[in-house]
């Protein structure tokens, strides 16, 4: 941006003419000389201050707009490179950082300090964690301990009592003891460690074995028939299933004859004469075939064009005649379909927000039972109804 | 010196900066947005911390307004 756009914009922005933009502009600028050559700071709100700085006129910008400026970096800080040392060539020395403009405090610095100061007590403190709150205790055991002897002492050695008296006595053998107090801590510490390491593994093992074990009994339960679904018994599983009326173990002819209206009788009849000769397995047979056929009527007469709605199906199709947002109407219609003989389903289904009454005639196994029946179905409903899924 | 003419100067010259446009006026300077890399510093006792990249802010001020200053 140049002084043409800029005095363009501010025209612009404060609705004075250019020649007055102009005008403020030099009479700005004016002002900014008077102040600097008085020695003096000058401060333009929201911007920054100008300041004269030797014979170059310094500008700082505001914190807004520093921030404004920085968006993309904010909170971002300073970070500690630790173990990174001046053979760096990289590293840029700064032998004396309050000159250098970019000295200023360093959030954290004076924490890395204490760090750096502390850090052989540190070292000391992780060599002695293993004695944990043994060792506060010894310490407190030991006022009149001498200031050469470590503060990692270890509990046994502060146990009798006369040793801090020999310690002050010998301050040469206290130092002397000082490598043995440490390895036995060390090890200790080692120790721990290693239990600990072996307690976790094994946790995860009993965790393995428990796992392992409710897997093994599911199975059992479950494909074992310990529930009473036995997969190795298929007669059973007949049975079962049949007495369920979820699946029928229906018979070839029985499946062709699908959408007839079959009895009980008929499909024992059918079973009976399809049996095998054997007494034993006949009478199973018979057994079975008759809950089947019971079950197969009553499926039966769950589905088709015509009687009353069966809440028992669910997964059945039905051909939707009517899709209103009048409850009533639909209820209307219903009832006249009904009083007609068809078999009617009533669904709400919300679309855009919107609830929609369906009213379905009859109830079918599959879409293509649904398609055959719709095509018998009166005018206007024949040429204008749509088949959707009971739920 | 009209304020409100000096509010819309400071207005525009932030949007301007922060857009990350160069601002130059003749017989006042330069403003100009300037990225700074991140960078290690380390200070005597052997600290060396990592300093993030930041935009700074540079003026240049025309000659003639520091020579007129002085």
């Amino acid at each position: 941006m140049n002084r043409k756009k800029l005095v363009d914009l501010l025209a612009e922005k404060t609705g004075l003419e250019k020649a007055e933009v102009e005008d403020q502009l030099v009479l700005f600028m004016d002002q900014l000389k008077s102040e600097l050559a008085k020695g003096e700071d000058f401060k333009v709100s929201g911007l920054g201050t100008f300041s004269m700085e030797g014979d170059d006129i310094a500008f700082l910008a505001e914190e807004k707009l520093s921030t404004e400026v920085n968006f993309k970096y904010a909170g971002m800080k300073p970070i500690e490179l630790i173990g990174a040392y001046k053979e760096t060539p990289h590293i840029a020395i700064d032998s004396s950082p309050a000159k250098e403009p970019d000295s200023e405090p360093v959030p954290g610095v004076e924490e890395y300090t204490e760090e750096m100061d502390t850090a052989a007590e540190e070292e000391q403190v992780n060599i002695t964690e293993a004695a944990g709150q043994e060792e506060e205790k010894g310490n407190e055991e030991l006022p009149e301990r001498p200031a050469n002897v470590p503060e990692d002492v270890k509990p046994e050695t502060v146990e009798t009592p006369q040793e801090p008296a020999e310690e002050q006595k010998k301050p040469d053998e206290a130092a002397k003891a000082k490598p043995a107090v440490k390895t036995s801590s060390k090890k200790d510490f080692r120790s721990k460690r290693k239990k600990e390491s072996t307690d976790s593994l094994r946790k995860l093992l009993v965790a393995a074995v428990v796992i392992i074990a409710i897997g093994i009994s599911g199975w059992m339960f479950y494909d074992l028939g310990y529930l009473g679904g036995s997969a190795g018994n298929e007669s059973g599983n007949s049975v079962s299933e049949s007495s369920v009326g979820q699946k029928f173990s229906t018979v070839p002819e029985q499946q062709a004859n699908n959408g007839s209206n079959k009895t009980a009788a008929d499909t024992v009849t059918n079973k009976e004469t399809t049996g095998t000769d054997k007494t034993s397995e006949q009478d199973e047979s018979n057994s079975t075939s008759s809950i089947t056929g019971i079950a197969e009527a009553s499926r039966q007469s769950v589905y088709g064009l015509r009687g009353g709605a069966s809440p028992r199906v669910e997964d059945g199709y039905t051909i939707v005649v009517h899709s209103l947002r009048d409850e009533n109407k639909v209820r209307r219609l219903n009832e006249e379909l009904q009083q007609a003989g068809y078999r009617t389903v009533i669904s709400g289904a919300t679309v855009m927000d919107t609830t929609f009454w369906r009213l379905g005639l009859g109830q079918f196994k599959t879409i293509d039972d649904a398609k055959k029946a719709s095509q018998s179905l009166p005018d206007p409903y024949k040429s204008n109804h749509f088949i959707k899924r009971i739920q | 010196m009209d304020q409100k003419f000096l509010g819309a100067f400071s207005e525009i010259l932030r949007e301007e900066i922060t857009k990350k446009n160069e601002v130059s006026v003749d017989g006042l300077g330069v403003f100009k947005p300037e990225h700074k890399k991140q960078y290690q510093k380390q200070f005597d006792d052997g600290r060396v911390v990592m300093m993030p990249p930041k935009d700074k802010i540079t003026f240049v001020a025309d000659k003639k307004l520091i020579s007129d200053s002085e």
